[in-house]
């Protein structure tokens, strides 16, 4: 097992991406720390203390025993593989299950870079961000995520991926959708998205944010 | 709508040409227990929400209280609950039933939803926004049909109805119900006018295909509306 202070995240409290590692770390119970980390207004991730961390100045980080990780996918793939045994949230076979969740956490980075910007520059009134094109990029996702689930639940399936239980996928793709309304991003045409939502939002150890209600 | 600007749905001017008749606004199916759905009438939003009795329920997307979507509450099973004070309102008639600010008495009569009849009618949900005597058109005289995915155009209803009537030749029965003729199959395309700037195309195919069949015709039908709907939303 590991102890209590062996891991510890550094996140943005707002951030989507960081918003994805709180949600697998309550899900799978792994006990951490966290200390505060003042992103906005105090900018801590432009910190020296930070930037030795992430030379990239971006959440979330987790730190363990030896090693440092930064980039959410690539912590959920950790964190998954080391504290999932079943492989329930990110399988490690068939092939194609592995590919299905790689191909996921690809869209989901992308959602979250667009929905990243309409949030922060309508509610951190961050400057230099063309948010109607982030905008535009967002809702074309979101309208091949609508399409997907909807054909999920066609075919009796609750998540992004075939399996029964929700994946690194859902988690990944969950934080920038349950979000984007922040960014004037509506959810108003993605009748499957919002089931989706609320399907997720019902798991065990599901934990909230600021802005995201329970369903 | 991927209208980014401005949280109000601008329709007023739409909406004075259709008050009073049943629009479908979702497959029935689709309305799950426990869930509040998000639609939008003729420029007005609608929380829409089935009750544990199996009865759909369609209120004005807007506590009155203070103005906050209903659509982002919890469907209690009874009841929708406001998302900000936790005000409660009824199915059917939307009545407030409790504040909880004010436990100590019953909330007054006079306060409740705005409620729009809604109904079911061959697998869909239909809304009127004026209270009508007449339940909703019954579509190929009720005959079995599939309903199909609906699908979210970027366009005004008048500009989705010159693609239907070019492109998919469809015939117009009314100014929102339309019929195609497709490999020994209706299709019937009725639809929803959301704001200025959006309608939604629900579809639905008579008689029903094989249940073998079933997924693979879905895909082939939603693949065939995102045509006509790029088409539509096309400059």
């Amino acid at each position: 097992m590991t102890p209590v202070d062996a891991l510890t995240l550094h996140d943005d409290e707002h951030g989507e991406d960081s918003y994805k590692v709180r949600l697998l770390l309550a899900f799978l119970q792994v006990p951490h720390r966290r200390p505060p980390m003042d992103v906005y207004p105090g900018e801590a991730h432009r910190s020296a203390a930070f930037l030795a961390l992430n030379p990239l100045g971006a959440c979330p980080v987790i730190v363990g025993e030896g090693f440092i990780l930064r980039d959410a996918h690539a912590i959920l793939q950790y964190l998954a593989a080391e504290h999932d045994p079943a492989g329930l949230w990110s399988p490690r076979a068939p092939p194609l299950a592995m590919a299905r969740v790689a191909m996921w956490l690809g869209f989901a980075a992308e959602l979250t870079i667009a929905v990243s910007a309409a949030r922060r520059h309508d509610m951190l009134l961050e400057r230099g961000i063309d948010v109607a094109v982030a905008r535009i990029q967002a809702h074309r996702l979101l309208r091949v995520l609508d399409e997907h689930l909807w054909f999920a639940e066609q075919e009796e399936r609750a998540w992004l991926c075939p399996q029964e239980h929700p994946t690194i996928a859902d988690i990944a793709c969950f934080a920038p959708a349950v979000l984007c309304e922040e960014g004037d991003i509506s959810r108003l045409t993605y009748p499957a998205i919002r089931r989706w939502l609320d399907r997720f939002k019902r798991l065990p150890d599901f934990t909230a944010m600021a802005g995201v209600f329970g369903a | 709508m991927a209208a980014p600007e401005g949280r109000a749905l601008r329709g007023a001017g739409v909406r004075a040409l259709a008050a009073d008749r049943w629009f479908t606004v979702m497959r029935s199916e689709e309305l799950v227990p426990r869930h509040v759905a998000q639609t939008a009438l003729l420029g007005q939003e609608i929380a829409l929400w089935r009750d544990d009795g199996g009865g759909v329920n369609a209120f004005e997307n807007r506590c009155p209280h203070r103005g906050v979507r209903l659509s982002i509450g919890q469907n209690t099973g009874l009841e929708l609950r406001c998302r900000y004070h936790g005000w409660r309102f009824a199915r059917g008639d939307g009545r407030c039933t409790h504040i909880p600010a004010d436990p100590s008495r019953p909330p007054p009569a006079v306060l409740r939803a705005t409620v729009y009849q809604a109904a079911v009618q061959q697998g869909f949900i239909w809304v009127a926004l004026s209270p009508l005597d007449r339940p909703p058109p019954s579509w190929g005289a009720g005959a079995p049909w599939l309903t199909l995915r609906s699908t979210p155009v970027d366009a005004g209803v008048e500009r989705v109805r010159a693609v239907l009537e070019a492109a998919a030749q469809a015939i117009a029965h009314d100014a929102y119900t339309f019929t195609s003729e497709v490999e020994q199959a209706r299709l019937t395309l009725m639809l929803q006018p959301m704001c200025e700037a959006g309608t939604v195309i629900h579809a639905a195919l008579t008689p029903p295909p094989l249940l073998a069949d079933r997924l693979a015709v879905l895909r082939q039908y939603a693949a065939r509306l995102a045509r006509l709907r790029d088409a539509a939303e096309a400059p």
